[in-house]
């Protein structure tokens, strides 16, 4: 089922994969950027459970493959399984702790830049593995990591509205529901 | 979430849908990656709803770089405006220092070509480092005594032209009393075929009816108006009947002639040919014209 906090959240990792690819390209540090969409998609996963947080996260990679990969289905994967994990782990915790995301995302960002140096360097050839660790994962961890303090209680403060939402849309639905018999 | 449990009574666990997403995206990858089919019309649609979105957070790019651009390029400009202002101070202070050695080395070619000029004469040069209290250089104290073999009486020159003459000799210091000291006489002649003799005073700080005080380094000669020939733009030079002088020396060219009382004498303004105001440097000759006026007694000037 379909829910107004997946789609807004899916709509802003669209607007998250976009920034990517224009703007945060002024704010290089260490001649990396920070991966917005994964800090986006396991800020979601936290925030609304991992059913919803992979829903969004197989959206978001999607709209990530389609528009800037030669094929479909690779961050999708990744996305989807990322923001389900970020969801069954912090299942138990608060939302409210930022201890999560700056924990998750170094560690997700990590995978995925191993990930990304398998498939666009090591099948290509390229085995420097460990200039690659030093000069572009590690320096986009970091800068991940800062930039979740600051997307992480936006967006924690969007899904206490959303979650409103869900609400509304969920007694809408069964009260629809219920008169249909 | 009752109401869903209800219109899914064949609720997936959890980890069948994992598997279902999974084996979704990888048929997606191996339908577009090994089957190569075209997702062209799914990637145009997808392009043009990012477009608009794409074109304002491009802009927005645009701007943060420029922002930061400009803040890079004033750093830099900044960094620089004192690197270069650190670079003028020291050309500065290497201009200074050049100058400085070239207003020498152009007195010392001056001096040089002046002993050539006056090739004659020994010569020795020297500093000039004291003055008379006043603008003028009516007196001034010289680096070089009797310990220099310097002596009373012996002339000065400075420029192309005559300073004055040695008139009080310590260890290592000399005295000067210039050409344009009122005490100073010099005996001249003008400086042409039988030109006349005449006596060349000093004018600084002489008062007369007819010019007023004189505060200019200038010298006088005073004259029988009928009797010499004397006019502007003469060129005076020492005379063989001088005791201090050696002839010939240059002392300067008249620039005024004035009528004094009823014009049967007049006044001719001299300006000296040597630049005391601008030298530092002097030539002495070493040499009296006369032997014997160290031994006598004789009073300052001339006469």
């Amino acid at each position: 089922m379909i829910m107004p906090s997946a789609l807004i959240f899916s709509f802003l990792g669209w607007l998250c994969v976009l920034s990517e690819s224009t703007w945060l390209h002024a704010l290089k540090a260490g001649g990396v950027i920070p991966c917005l969409s994964l800090i986006s998609v396991i800020s979601c996963g936290i925030l609304l459970k991992s059913e919803k947080g992979r829903l969004v996260g197989l959206i978001t990679g999607l709209i990530q493959d389609l528009l800037f990969c030669r094929v479909l289905g690779f961050y999708a994967c990744i996305y989807y399984l990322i923001g389900h994990a970020a969801g069954y782990l912090s299942r138990d915790m608060s939302r409210d702790l930022l201890i999560l995301p700056v924990l998750l995302v170094p560690a997700a960002d990590l995978l995925l830049g191993f990930l990304q140096y398998l498939i666009y360097g090591f099948f290509s050839g390229d085995l420097a593995f460990g200039s690659h660790l030093l000069h572009t994962i590690l320096p986009e961890m970091v800068y991940s990591t800062l930039i979740t303090l600051i997307l992480y209680p936006l967006w924690r403060l969007l899904s206490q509205f959303t979650h409103f939402l869900d609400e509304e849309w969920s007694i809408f639905i069964s009260g629809s529901r219920r008169s249909r018999p | 979430m009752k109401p869903d449990n209800k219109r899914t009574p064949d609720k997936l666990p959890t980890r069948f849908k994992l598997l279902l997403g999974i084996s979704f995206c990888v048929l997606l990858l191996l339908i577009t990656g090994i089957l190569s089919v075209t997702l062209a019309p799914f990637r145009n649609a997808a392009m043009t709803v990012s477009s608009p979105i794409s074109d304002a957070f491009t802009s927005l790019a645009d701007w943060i770089e420029n922002r930061s651009n400009n803040w890079q390029d004033l750093q830099d400009l900044q960094e620089e405006n004192s690197l270069l202002k650190s670079r003028v101070a020291q050309l500065e202070d290497e201009n200074r220092m050049l100058m400085t050695q070239a207003r020498r080395a152009g007195e010392l070619e001056e001096l040089y070509a002046m002993d050539t000029y006056y090739r004659d004469y020994p010569k020795q040069g020297a500093q000039i480092v004291g003055l008379s209290p006043n603008n003028w250089y009516e007196t001034f104290l010289l680096d070089r005594g009797s310990n220099d073999g310097i002596e009373k009486y012996m002339p000065v020159l400075s420029g192309y032209g005559l300073a004055g003459h040695i008139s009080q000799v310590y260890s290592d210091y000399a005295t000067v009393t210039s050409i344009i000291d009122p005490m100073s006489t010099v005996y001249a002649q003008i400086n042409r075929e039988n030109g006349d003799l005449v006596v060349v005073q000093g004018a600084y700080g002489y008062r007369t009816t007819e010019t007023g005080l004189i505060e200019e380094a200038l010298c006088m000669v005073r004259f029988v108006t009928a009797e010499t020939n004397i006019r502007i733009g003469d060129e005076l030079v020492t005379s063989t009947l001088g005791d201090i002088y050696p002839p010939g020396l240059s002392i300067g060219t008249v620039t005024e002639i004035i009528p004094v009382g009823s014009g049967y004498e007049s006044l001719a303004l001299v300006s000296p040919t040597c630049n005391l105001e601008q030298a530092d440097m002097v030539l002495i000759i070493t040499d009296l014209w006369k032997s014997d006026l160290s031994s006598g007694d004789k009073e300052e000037g001339d006469e």
